[in-house]
This record gives structure tokens, sequence and C-alpha cells, in this order.
């Protein structure tokens, strides 16, 4: 029996030990002690990296009203500078109380300046900190990174989130820009054609939406909007496209989810623009080698169903309809033909068209991997094949003006 | 010690050879087809297995240093036998190692790595102490666990839409050869002819005959997941799988469903602690075994010191690079030597007997059977 006991006392022992270990006291972090990030801004400044945080303040977001009301910006934006990007990062030790805390950045956004310079120390900050995560959301700007974070967004508490959620809204709605997550990027940077798209942000207006006060009207003085798509080559920008040609981008790459296109009635009304959301569409692309070049071949199947007709034709007919398809489908091949123009100016393919040569030509491929961005792909050709489906034609038949001109008869 | 039933046998084998698997990324010299290189590495595992279960068939209640003195002689045996416990000491020793250096990256950054391993070592030595009996069904409640989340991982991976087949494509890139070379001898030797192990606990099965095929499933239901598991990790990564440390946690931190369920790498360093730990209480029991075995001495006597001796040597190699330098490099090889070489040998002198013992007269064959 005193064996018995003796050995109850002494696991009770081990067991509360073990409780110590097991909790992990040793690498506890409270949360008043940290400072949570909510987007990170890069910059490129006279040769030093300088790296700013939008800080979410925790008492303006429990609040359940909007910042404004609170009184209080609901962020803090600072900025530190370095020779290297965690170098910066550490000495923000130097004016904060608490520890920075990334794990909850949403949304990274470069200077055009620092993505010229080159953006290897970042992705690879990004690769090997577990704190810092490849789920991010990447933008690029034409201004500085500190004037986006600086920018409060309204109806909004945390811009960052609102920036990440706006693009991926925009890609869901409209699908003119992609929504890029630093693993995207990284994933086509490492493929066969190293490069890749990435959105910009800008701000419109010439009264930046800086402090709460501002926000009191009821319409901003300036708005954060999203921009043209910055292309990526190895890990420098190379240049940009218009929304035109980013849109055509993303009909090529098959990243259309959801979208409308216009486009004219006929030949005898050019003006007058019909407009059709798009439901479902399916891009399929393929390579051919055409005695020496070579030739993007695309198809394209389209359905959609009709938002605005103002012209006079009778949609109750099929051959109406027909022509309808018709238009859209030439409007389309134009699009898609123009960017990948643009694309091929800029000498940077991120159409994944060297993927598809890769992947059905090895052999030649490798032997040309090296020249394909800069000698081979400006020259390649491309050859569209899209029909369009109108599926139907929304809940009436005729234009309102062919209306009022049977009722006036 | 107490036997081992069917079921415990086939989780044990399973756990077992999947282990830490997952921690790292097999085959990255074939880049894409390194999923093709697993299954080339575990097609020519399963070859060896038959020798293990070969070795063991000649008398299967027999110990490792029994079998080998069925074969090698009595001095010979203790010789080999002693390779062996050192051998087993050493693996324990580099899961210990990959435990503290895992915990150090991804949960406990701040705590020092000594602390670390004393805990996962105290655990795995009570489990030692406690015999194999308790091993066993901890083994087979881990299991579950396991099962339940590499599955819950797996649907979510898939229904974040992170798959992408073009990432495996094209197949075979750079020939078949790149394939053989990632496959012989790295994937052959870690992990998939460590179940040279098994030579140790086979003696425990409660039906031999039963153990054998759980034996065989457990080995090829285990290689089919490694496969599995590196060809979802290409498929998600592409060619940053080669590169990252962790391939698999990696992938996990991908995971975003709904805005809520994301940030699912603790669960993932759940899941290759009780890989960790299974590997290291089983290499670190089997040590023990074969030194009781030897020796004839009980456990208890030998866990400790062996324990301490696992606990000194985790300490040995300055950093995490050489760690893994050394076990992706040398020490792949040299347990080739343990795993394939010696178990060959053996099979093939017992094979050579065998077939000499036939043709001499009864006498003669009687006398040698005895002298072996």
């Amino acid at each position: 029996m005193r064996n018995g006991w003796k050995r109850t006392v002494c696991s009770v022992m081990l067991l509360s030990l073990l409780c110590i270990a097991a909790a992990g006291c040793g690498s506890r972090t409270e949360l008043n002690e940290l400072s949570i990030v909510s987007a990170s801004g890069i910059d490129w400044e006279d040769g030093k990296w300088v790296v700013s945080y939008q800080l979410v303040l925790p008492k303006a977001i429990a609040n359940n009203t909007s910042g404004s009301s609170s009184g209080a910006a609901p962020v803090n934006v600072f900025s530190t500078t370095g020779d290297t990007i965690r170098g910066a990062i550490s000495k923000a030790s130097f004016e904060m109380s608490r520890r920075l805390y990334f794990s909850q950045n949403q949304i990274v956004v470069i200077s055009d300046q620092a993505a010229k310079h080159g953006l290897t120390s970042l992705f690879d900050a990004y690769l090997r900190n577990p704190d810092s995560r490849e789920t991010v959301s990447v933008f690029l700007t034409k201004r500085s990174a500190r004037e986006i974070l600086e920018h409060l967004i309204p109806l909004e508490e945390n811009p960052g989130a609102a920036i990440e959620r706006m693009s991926i809204n925009e890609e869901k709605n409209g699908s003119t820009l992609p929504h890029m997550s630093m693993y995207n990027v990284l994933l086509e940077l490492l493929g066969p054609t190293k490069a890749a798209g990435i959105a910009s942000i800008e701000i419109s207006g010439n009264d930046p939406l800086d402090s709460v006060e501002k926000m009191s009207k009821t319409f901003s003085s300036s708005k954060i909007r999203l921009g043209q798509l910055g292309v990526l080559q190895e890990d420098k920008l190379a240049g940009w496209l218009g929304r035109t040609d980013s849109y055509g981008v993303m009909w090529i790459r098959d990243q259309i989810r959801s979208s409308t296109i216009w486009f004219s009635c006929g030949s005898e009304q050019l003006a007058e623009q019909v407009v059709m959301r798009v439901n479902r569409t399916k891009t399929k692309l393929k390579a051919k080698k055409v005695g020496d070049n070579w030739k993007l071949h695309l198809q394209i199947r389209v359905k959609g169903t009709l938002m605005e007709y103002p012209c006079n034709s009778d949609l109750t007919k099929p051959a109406n309809v027909e022509k309808l398809e018709k238009a859209a489908a030439d409007k389309l091949a134009k699009l898609v033909t123009d960017s990948f123009k643009a694309v091929q100016g800029l000498k940077v393919d991120i159409l994944g068209f060297g993927e598809l040569v890769r992947l059905r030509y090895p052999k030649q491929w490798n032997a040309m991997s090296s020249r394909w961005n800069e000698q081979i792909f400006p020259k390649t050709l491309i050859e569209t094949d899209i029909r369009v489906t109108i599926e139907r034609t929304g809940m009436s038949t005729d234009s309102f003006s062919k209306m009022q001109s049977k009722a006036g008869t | 010690m107490s036997r081992i039933g069917t079921y415990q046998l086939f989780v044990m084998v399973v756990m077992f050879h999947i282990g830490s698997t997952p921690l790292f990324q097999l085959g990255s010299k074939a880049k894409q087809d390194s999923w093709l290189a697993v299954l080339l590495g575990a097609a020519g595992g399963l070859l060896i297995m038959a020798v293990f279960i070969k070795l063991q068939q000649r008398k299967s209640d027999a110990g490792l240093i029994a079998l080998l003195q069925l074969t090698a002689g009595r001095w010979g045996a203790a010789v080999i036998g002693l390779l062996y416990a050192v051998y087993f000491a050493y693996q324990s020793m580099r899961n210990v190692r990959d435990f503290g250096e895992l915990t150090s990256l991804s949960l406990l950054e701040n705590n020092p790595k000594w602390f670390i391993m004393a805990v996962i070592l105290l655990i795995a030595g009570y489990t030692v102490m406690n015999g194999n009996e308790s091993f066993f069904r901890t083994t087979q409640l881990l299991f579950l666990i396991m099962l339940g989340s590499y599955l819950l991982l797996t649907v979510l991976i898939g229904c974040n839409g992170l798959l992408q087949l073009r990432m495996v494509r094209p197949v075979m890139e750079q020939g078949p050869m790149s394939i053989v070379h990632a496959a012989f001898p790295d994937i052959f030797s870690f992990p998939f002819t460590q179940g040279v192990i098994f030579l140790v606990f086979w003696q425990y099965a409660e039906n031999w005959k039963q153990a054998r095929r759980a034996s065989y499933w457990g080995y090829i239901a285990s290689a089919l997941f490694i496969v599995f598991m590196n060809a979802m990790s290409v498929m998600v990564l592409g060619p940053l799988a080669s590169t990252s440390s962790m391939p698999f946690l990696e992938v996990v931190q991908l995971v975003q469903v709904a805005e809520f369920i994301e940030r699912l790498d603790v669960v993932v360093t759940v899941l290759l602690f009780i890989g960790l730990y299974v590997k290291m209480t089983a290499f670190y029991l089997a040590a023990t075994i074969v030194l009781r075995e030897l020796f004839r001495i009980p456990v208890r006597w030998i866990a400790a010191p062996v324990g301490a001796l696992i606990y000194a040597a985790a300490f040995i190699e300055r950093n995490n690079t050489v760690h893994l330098a050394v076990g992706l490099g040398i020490s792949l090889r040299l347990s080739l030597v343990m795993q394939v070489v010696i178990p060959i040998l053996l099979l093939l002198l017992a094979l050579m007997r065998l077939h000499g013992a036939k043709k001499p007269t009864g006498a003669q064959a009687a006398a040698e059977r005895s002298g072996v």
C-alpha cells in the first residue's frame, strides 16, 4: 500500500511537470504584446528598401460601427528603412512598443521602383519565414506603396483586407485583372517562361483619404481602385498592360469567371452597343509548329445572355441572333489578338504559351527556352477559333425604340 | 513480452513507413516525376520486404539474434546484432533531431531544442520501458487520428482547387534514367527498406501466417499513400516543392476555405509529431530488444543508457543543414548496408546451406544442421 501511495505522488508530480512542458508556455505570445499588420508596402528609395506597415488598432475594429464614428483612424501606418527587407522590418523595434505580427497580413503592395529594382529578396523572405504566408495578395502600384497603405476606404475598417476583397470581387465579377497571391506569383515566376502579371492599385483624385475627418462627407475626395496589369519577368517589372489588354490576357488564360462584353449590332449601326453577360466560357490553347515559327491556336466557347439590346433586328428570328453571335465572336477575336500583340510587344510571355510548347515539344523547348521571351515569342502567330452562343435574349425581345415605333403606328 | 495481433502489426507497418515522410520531398531530383521515383523505390522496397519475410520464415518465433545465429554462427550473430543495435539507435537519434528541428521551426520558436528533445525522448523512453504491447497499442490509437487528419486535409486541399494536374506534366521530361537515379539509392533506402526493423518485432506476432500477409499489405498501403502525398505536394507546389524544406506544411498553409478554415499547419505539425514519435520509439525499442537478446539483461537496465546515448548523439550535428546533409547523403547509403546488403547476404547464405544440405548423406546433413 505504501508503495502504491508513493507511486501516485510521483505520477502526479510527473504529470504536472509534463503539463508545463506540453503547454509550450516558453513560446507563448500575448495578444497585447503584438501589433497586427494588415497590409505591408515595399518601396525602393535611394538604394534602400523602405517597408511600410499598416497596423490595425484593435479598439477601432472592436467598435462595431465604422472607423469614422469612433473618432480615431482604424489603422496606423509607419515605415522603416534598411539595406534588406527583413533588416528594415527588424528596425521596427526602435519605434514600436509591440512586436509586429505578420501572420494576418492580407496584402503586399510593391511600388514600381521596387519592382524595377528586383524582388528576389522579397520572395526569399516569404519562402524562408514561416510567419509570412504565401496566401498574401500581391499588388503593384505606380505611386509609393506607403501612400496606398495610408488611404482609408469608406465602409471598411480594415483597408488592407478591403483591398484584397476588392480584387477578389473584381476577378469574380469582372475578370479584367487577375487576383494574385504570393503563391501564384511564385509559381508563375518559377514556370517555364518565368513571367507573371500582377494587378496594380492606384489612387484617383488629388486629395487622398488619409484622415477620418475626410470621411465625414457623403462622397470621397479620392478613391483606391484597381489599375493596370504589371508584367514581371524573372524578378523585375518589365512593363504595363492597360485594362483592355489585361482583359484579353484573362480570356486567353481562361481566367474569365463572369464578365460582360459589348459589341456593335451589326454592320449597319456601328455606334449602338449590345451588351452580353458571359455565363460560361472555356478557352482551350494549343501550341503548333509552323515551319520555323510557332502558332498559338486559341479556341474559345462562350455562352451568354443579352443584357442590353438597342438595335432594330427582330430577335425572335434565329438568323438575327446568329448575326449577333457572329458580331460578338468577331469582337472577342479582335480583343484577344490585340492583347496577344500587346504582350508580344513587352517580350514577356505571361500567356502560358511557352508552357504549352514545353508540354508538346519538350526537346525543342529545351533548346530554345532561354531565347523564348526575347526572340521567339515576339514573332509567334495567333489563330483564333471563337464561337459565341447567345442562350437567351433576356426577358424581352424587341428593343425599346422598336417598341415605340411599333406603338406609334 | 506479450503477443502482437495481426491488425496491430498492419497498423505498425503502415505508421512506421509513413513516419516522417511528408516532411521531405522524396525524389525531388526527378522534379515533377518525383512520384514516379517514389513508386519505383517502393517497388524495389517490396522485393526487399520479401527478403525480410523469407528470413523470418525460417523460424517465425525467433528474434533478430536467433535468426542471425541460424546462418552467421554465434560470434558472427553477436557482431552483426551489435551493429544492428547501433544502427537502430542511430536511426532513432535522427528522428529525435528531426523532431527538435521541426518544433523549433514551426511551433515553439523560442524554446531551447535540448528541452524539446528531452521531453519527446522521455515519452519514448517511457513507452520502451513499458514494452512492445503498450507501444503497439499507442500506435493503434494514433493511427486513427492520423488517418482522420490526412483524410480531412486531403479533402480540404482538393476542395480548395489547389491541385493542378499540369504541374506533374510533362511526364518523364528528363527521360526514365533521372527517375531511376532519384529512386535508387535514396528513396529505396528511406523509407522503403527500413522495414528491416520488423525482423525484431515479428517474433511477437500472434499468428505468423497472417502477420506475413499483414506486413505485405501494410507495406503496399503505406507505399501508395506516400506516392499519393508526394504527387499531391507537386501538384500544389509545382517547382516550389523541391526547394521547400517542409513541402506538406507549405501545401497546407495554402488552404483557405470559406475565409475561416485556414492556418491548418498545426494539424500537420501534430501529424508529423505522431509519425516521428512512432518511428523514433520503434527504433529505440528495437535497439533495446536486440541488446536484451544479446546480453540477456532486462529492458529496464538497457532503456535508460540507450536513451541517454540517443539524446547525446542528437547534439553532434552542428546545425540543421549538417543534419539534413548527413541524413540525405552518407547516412542513406550506409543504412543500405544494414537494410539491404546484410539481409540479402544472409538469405543467400541460408539458401546455399539449404541447397548444400540436400546433397550430403543423412548423417552429414543432420550434423550440419545441428552445427547451424
